[in-house]
């Protein structure tokens, strides 16, 4: 069951980075196919709300700078969440200075649904149960177990990318998995999350 | 890391390895209190869902927006060069120089059409500032006649220069040739220039130089023809361009002798004072020598002393009439004036009062010809 989402590319990632650098549309597909999932979820935990939204511009970003990107598969993956990292910080920034207004107007039967929401929830039951769970827990030991699972960085690169110590990145995640385990196995909860 | 291997028997079954290790994915040894969390984070692993790739199109669309082919086989380079080679071929190129522009002169800035035309170079100064002086030399003679603060030689001077040359009553008036005559015959015996052929009374001198020409470039001629040539501006003589350059060229001899062109005229007024201190009489013994005016205008006092001479004395008399000094003087010499006084009309108001001063000169004179 466990599917490692990790090195969807593996040893040819340097082929086709090379290719998506000099044009080749379907190997940037390749590398999209790859990494958007992760990217997703990651922000869907952080912020549920711009989660599309941000990964639309980070993604914009990306392209902007392939061209001059060198590294590998992990180097990749570091570039984009930085990336992504960045752009929330702008959105949240954003929003801080042009608060929205609720729509008071619209009625409920007017509000806009996502298709598919329904066969979305149940193909995906544990995969969006698990990113509600990380919802609960504090964002800095949410983000550090985050970049840990789903984009499959080293302790090292989380601690550079969130300006803190390695040793700090282990304690925010230890300490998020125990209370992840206590919010599991408490009352009224079932041993498997989301099953 | 804990240092003992065996589980804690109180509190959590597991401890940081296991935590470790269920974040490195390595679920082969999981304890039984931390599977439900396994389970989560292996939810979070699992591959996309279509909702997750559903936006591929525009990240697709995206990247070709930044300048990548679509062609996955073409190098990123000639992709840019090619897509911009295209819109190329759907340019309208415009014609970067009109038809009608190459006739039309070249367009100036504001700034440079309201720029002021250079002035002119300013023409030369000297010729002004010479006639000028001759002029401002004009006009403080004028005006020191005419105020008649100026006393002594000048009025005789002006006199003596305007005089016409009835002198001797035979002799027609014919302006400045007299003029000369007159100034030239007093001083024919100590200037050099003059050589009175004769000296016997009753002959009338001849003079070696042309009337009107300047013989030399002795101070004292030079002096004269200034002293005549001043009269030019009042009878309108100097309006040809020949008089006036000749009135140049004497003010430029006689502006270094005279020790500058403002000097010329105090300079000739001493050096030609001369001729009215006494000389006067000298050559017109007994007043027979009638014929020079000059002569005749110095030998009034001379005539007065002497008792005779009464032509040259009368000549002089006769034109100072209007003088109460002197006519008082030429009360002396009371004959003979009547053609003398024509002959000087034209000398107009300078003669005038000049006559007078000339008379006084000519008395002063008078007691140094004694013997």
């Amino acid at each position: 069951m466990c599917v490692d989402t990790q090195h969807v590319v593996g040893d040819d990632f340097a082929a086709v980075l090379a290719a998506a650098q000099g044009g080749s549309e379907d190997h940037f597909a390749r590398l999209w196919r790859d990494a958007n999932p992760a990217l997703i979820r990651y922000l869907r935990v952080l912020v549920p709300d711009a989660a599309e939204d941000i990964a639309a511009e980070t993604w914009v970003s990306v392209v902007r700078g392939l061209p001059a990107f060198v590294g590998d598969e992990s180097a990749w993956r570091a570039w984009l969440f930085t990336t992504a990292r960045r752009r929330m910080l702008d959105q949240a920034r954003h929003v801080r200075r042009h608060p929205a207004e609720p729509l008071d107007d619209i009625g409920p039967a007017e509000v806009p649904t996502a298709p598919g929401a329904e066969q979305l929830a149940l193909d995906n039951l544990a995969t969006e149960s698990a990113i509600a769970l990380l919802g609960r827990l504090p964002e800095q030991q949410a983000n550090v177990i985050l970049l840990r699972v789903v984009a499959g960085l080293d302790t090292e690169v989380i601690a550079e990318m969130l300006g803190t110590s390695t040793g700090a990145v282990r304690v925010a995640a230890h300490r998020g998995l125990r209370k992840l385990e206590a919010m599991l196995t408490g009352p009224g909860v079932t041993s498997r999350a989301g099953v | 890391m804990p240092d003992s291997e065996l589980r804690p028997i109180w509190g959590p079954s597991y401890d940081e390895r296991d935590l470790d290790a269920l974040l490195s994915g390595e679920t082969w040894s999981t304890p039984d209190a931390l599977r439900p969390v396994e389970s989560t984070l292996d939810a979070l692993r699992a591959a996309g869902t279509s909702h997750e790739l559903s936006d591929e199109a525009a990240a697709r669309a995206a990247y070709r927006a930044f300048g990548f082919a679509p062609h996955p086989s073409a190098p990123f380079p000639a992709a840019v060069t090619g897509q911009h080679a295209a819109v190329t071929e759907h340019m309208l190129v415009l014609p970067s120089v009109f038809p009608s522009v190459g006739s039309r002169p070249p367009a100036r800035s504001a700034r440079h059409r309201h720029r002021r035309s250079r002035p002119v170079a300013a023409a030369p100064r000297r010729p002004r500032l010479a006639v000028t002086g001759a002029a401002a030399s004009v006009l403080i003679v004028v005006a020191a006649v005419v105020t008649g603060v100026v006393t002594g030689s000048i009025g005789e001077l002006t006199s003596f220069v305007h005089r016409p040359a009835g002198a001797s009553a035979s002799a027609p008036a014919t302006g400045r040739s007299r003029g000369s005559q007159a100034v030239m015959a007093p001083g024919a015996a100590r200037d050099p220039n003059v050589s009175p052929t004769s000296s016997k009374p009753g002959e009338r001198p001849s003079i070696s130089a042309p009337p009107s020409a300047r013989p030399t470039s002795d101070p004292g001629t030079l002096c004269r023809e200034y002293v005549q040539d001043l009269g030019g501006f009042q009878d309108g003589s100097h309006s040809t361009s020949a008089s006036r350059a000749a009135w140049t060229t004497l003010i430029g001899e006689l502006g270094p002798i005279a020790g500058g062109q403002f000097k010329i005229f105090s300079y000739c007024l001493q050096r030609l004072s001369g001729p009215f201190a006494g000389n006067g009489g000298g050559p017109v013994p007994g007043g027979s020598a009638g014929a020079s005016v000059g002569g005749a205008g110095s030998a009034g006092g001379a005539g007065t002393v002497g008792g005779g001479g009464t032509v040259g004395g009368g000549g002089l008399a006769g034109s100072a009439g209007a003088s109460g000094r002197a006519g008082s003087v030429g009360s002396v010499g009371n004959s003979g004036s009547s053609g003398i006084s024509a002959g000087s009309a034209g000398s107009a108001g300078i003669a005038g009062s000049s006559r007078g001063t000339a008379t006084d000169e000519g008395q002063s004179a008078a007691p140094a010809d004694r013997p």
